[in-house]
């Protein structure tokens, strides 16, 4: 191919100015470059661009980048706060994992016996003598965190009042908004649930609680998912504090 | 700048050791340099602060898995802070919003002026020779560039590296510093024959040739 044929693209152009093409392709552009006042402009124009951006002055750095001890450690009340965070985290992490051990074992041991039983509906007047003690045993760990012992003794009389109190459960949970206490009572209820997730009719979930109580490990392993389950939150809920002042504090 | 061949090597162990006080030597011998480019990348002297600082700090916690000879430090060197703003420039390109401020502000002749005096606090001898207007309207222009082109500029013509020193800082081929550079040229050209920095009749030679 003759050298004047066709222009020179931009990149061999570019490459010609830093004189890094080798001797022959040189040589081939200086020729072109002899016949096409074109792309002598076109050099032209990619070398003075190229010697006007190396004439771009130095800037001085505003300051001394050397790494002070500031950046290299944290401050001593962040690092205390990140071994918190982290301790919260691993006991946040290893509880739910006995909740939801204990829930699976809670499950089993009531659903196991339940599927004996059949479903009577009087059952709420054989209910209204076991359910009062076991309910009462069962709020302690839970309602004397929440410091509200009232309210989960009337939580609990409810069912026994009414058969059909499907209604006056959840009224009983509503009114205590209140944090602490909610951190519990979001628990409170879990006894129930528990042996049967899926909503089942009231007198269903009865019987098997009125089954759970009679045979005793159901009972206590009941007891201690609900307690697990409650301290399990607590937990996360103080592993997001410690989060969110260890978000300030590394931010200052 | 650079401190002797010997001397650097065993700088450079005894930050691989851990020692602060050697790293800082280096930091020394490179701030200036890894500054100017973080500068020229992302236009302004506050964010290049950051990087700057964000790269050293991210290269001391690094130094160890350095194992190449202590003269392929300052593209190493390079090479973290132009990841350090590529990072910057992907978060400024999350925040639309803000990016298009700088914009503005940059545009607006008060606040340029007082730019260029954070920016410029001591004056080099080669300011003389290039004046104040002509270097803002150059780094406006460098800032209209893709990034990659943007980058490959600031190494090759800005800092004057060679083309395998700029493809070992961005790792890539030495044909795609060619290209970039070749690219990042023409359009600069464009550019600054619009802002008046250079004379029209290479640049309509150019729109006129495929």
């Amino acid at each position: 191919m003759t050298s004047h044929a066709s222009h020179l693209d931009d990149e061999v152009l570019s490459t010609f100015v830093d004189q890094q093409l080798t001797p022959e392709e040189s040589t081939w552009v200086v020729t072109h470059l002899q016949a096409c006042p074109e792309c002598q402009a076109r050099v032209d124009g990619l070398r003075s661009v190229a010697a006007l951006l190396r004439r771009l002055p130095e800037v001085e750095p505003p300051r001394d980048f050397s790494l002070g001890p500031r950046l290299l450690v944290d401050p001593p009340n962040v690092v205390r706060l990140r071994r918190w965070y982290t301790a919260t985290r691993v006991a946040a992490g290893a509880l739910v994992a006995v909740f939801v051990m204990m829930s699976a074992g809670t499950l089993y041991v009531d659903t196991r016996p339940r599927a004996l039983e059949a479903v009577p509906n009087a059952r709420p007047q054989v209910l209204s003598a076991p359910v009062a003690p076991t309910e009462n045993l069962a709020p302690p760990p839970a309602a004397a965190r929440a410091a509200a012992p009232a309210q989960a003794p009337a939580a609990a009389q409810a069912p026994a009042a009414s058969g059909a109190a499907a209604a006056p459960r959840p009224a009983a949970i509503n009114p205590q908004a209140d944090d602490q206490v909610a951190a519990a009572t979001s628990v409170r209820p879990l006894p129930t649930p528990v042996p049967t997730p899926v909503p089942t009719p009231l007198p269903v979930r009865v019987a098997a609680q009125v089954v759970a109580e009679s045979s005793e490990p159901g009972a206590l392993l009941g007891i201690g998912t609900m307690v697990c389950g409650a301290l399990a939150l607590l937990v996360i809920l103080v592993a997001f504090v410690f989060r969110h002042r260890l978000r300030r504090a590394s931010h200052t | 700048m650079q401190p002797d061949a010997g001397t650097l090597e065993d700088t450079l162990k005894a930050a691989q050791r851990g020692e602060v006080a050697a790293f800082n030597a280096l930091i020394q011998a490179y701030q200036h340099q890894v500054f100017n480019v973080c500068y020229r990348t992302l236009g302004n002297a506050d964010d290049a602060a950051d990087a700057t600082q964000d790269a050293l700090l991210n290269a001391f916690r690094a130094v160890n898995g350095f194992n190449g000879p202590a003269a392929g430090l300052r593209s190493w060197l390079l090479r973290i802070a132009i990841n350090t703003c590529y990072d910057q420039l992907r978060r400024r390109q999350r925040r639309p919003s803000e990016s298009l401020d700088a914009l503005h502000a940059s545009d607006g002749e008060q606040e340029v002026t007082l730019g260029d005096r954070l920016h410029d606090p001591r004056p080099g001898p080669e300011q003389h020779s290039l004046g104040a207007e002509t270097a803002r309207h150059i780094q406006q222009a460098i800032d209209q560039l893709p990034n990659e082109q943007r980058l490959t500029v600031v190494l090759c013509d800005v800092q004057g590296l060679s083309y395998d020193e700029a493809a070992q800082i961005m790792s890539v081929e030495l044909g795609t510093v060619k290209s970039r550079l070749s690219r990042a040229r023409a359009q600069l050209r464009v550019l600054l024959v619009e802002k008046g920095e250079l004379p029209a009749g290479s640049a309509r030679l150019q729109e006129r040739s495929p």
